[in-house]
C-alpha cells in the first residue's frame, strides 16, 4: 500500500502545479504549453485534456490520504465506543482545511470546458489562471500539512 | 552513454506489473496511474471528444471523492 500511494505522491509531486504534467508532456511530446496560455499558447482541447488528466493525478493523492484519514477516524470511534481515549487525528482537520480550496474548483472547471468548447481563448485563459491559483493555494496548504512535498 | 539494458528492462518488468495490479485494483492509485499513462501516451491530435469526456468525468468523480465530508470524529 506504502509503496503504491508513494507512486501517486510522486505522480503529484510532479503534476501538483497542474502544469507540472503538461511541462513534463510538453518535453517528451512537444506539447503546447498550459501555464503561459496566450495567444501562442491557446487553450486547447488537448491542453484541457493534459490540465484535466493532471489535476485527476493530484486528487488521486489527495484521495489516497482522505481514504486513509477515515479509516483512522472509523477505527479510533470504534476504540472510542469501546471506552478508550483516543486523540483526535489531525488528519480530518487537514482535510477540511483542503476541501476550502476544492470545493471552489468544480464551478471553475465547467466555466473552463465551455469556454473551451466555444473556443473562447480570452475567458479560458482568466479561468485557468484561476483554477491554476487555487491549485498553487491547496498546494501550499498540502505541503505545509506534509501531504505531500 | 551507455545504458545497462538488463536493469532497465527489469524496471520495465517491474512498472508494467505495478501499473496492472494498480490499474485492476480499482483504487485512487489507479485513477492516478491512469491520468498520467492518458497525458503520457496521447499526443495532442490524438485527443479525441471521447477522451476530454473520460478525463472529465475521472476528475470529477476524484473531485466529488475528496470534497464528501469525513466522518465526526466520536
Amino acid at each position: 500500500m506504502w509503496k503504491s500511494t508513494k507512486i501517486v505522491l510522486l505522480g503529484a509531486a510532479l503534476c501538483m502545479p497542474l502544469g507540472g504534467c503538461a511541462s513534463l508532456a510538453e518535453n517528451a511530446l512537444g506539447l503546447p504549453g498550459i501555464l503561459t496560455s496566450n495567444v501562442a499558447n491557446p487553450v486547447t482541447p488537448a491542453v484541457l485534456y493534459e490540465v484535466e488528466n493532471g489535476a485527476s493525478v493530484a486528487f488521486a493523492a489527495l484521495n489516497t490520504y482522505r481514504t486513509n484519514c477515515r479509516n483512522k477516524i472509523q477505527a479510533d470511534n470504534a476504540r472510542r465506543r469501546m471506552g478508550d481515549t483516543v486523540p483526535p487525528q489531525g488528519c480530518r482537520a487537514i482535510v477540511v482545511q483542503l476541501q476550502v480550496y476544492t470545493r471552489r474548483i468544480p464551478p471553475l472547471l465547467g466555466q473552463l470546458r465551455k469556454f473551451v468548447h466555444e473556443n473562447d481563448q480570452v475567458n479560458a485563459g482568466v479561468v485557468l489562471t484561476q483554477v491554476r491559483a487555487l491549485i498553487d493555494q491547496f498546494r501550499t496548504v498540502a505541503a505545509t500539512n506534509g501531504v505531500m512535498s | 552513454m551507455r545504458f545497462n539494458l538488463q536493469r532497465l528492462f527489469d524496471i520495465g518488468m517491474k512498472a508494467t506489473t505495478f501499473i496492472t495490479d494498480a490499474a485492476q485494483s480499482g483504487s485512487d492509485v489507479s485513477v492516478g496511474v491512469k491520468a498520467l499513462t492518458n497525458i503520457l501516451s496521447k499526443k495532442p491530435d490524438q485527443v479525441t471528444n471521447k477522451d476530454l469526456d473520460e478525463a472529465e468525468a475521472m476528475l470529477d468523480a476524484q473531485i466529488a471523492k475528496f470534497n464528501e465530508e469525513l466522518p465526526e470524529e466520536k
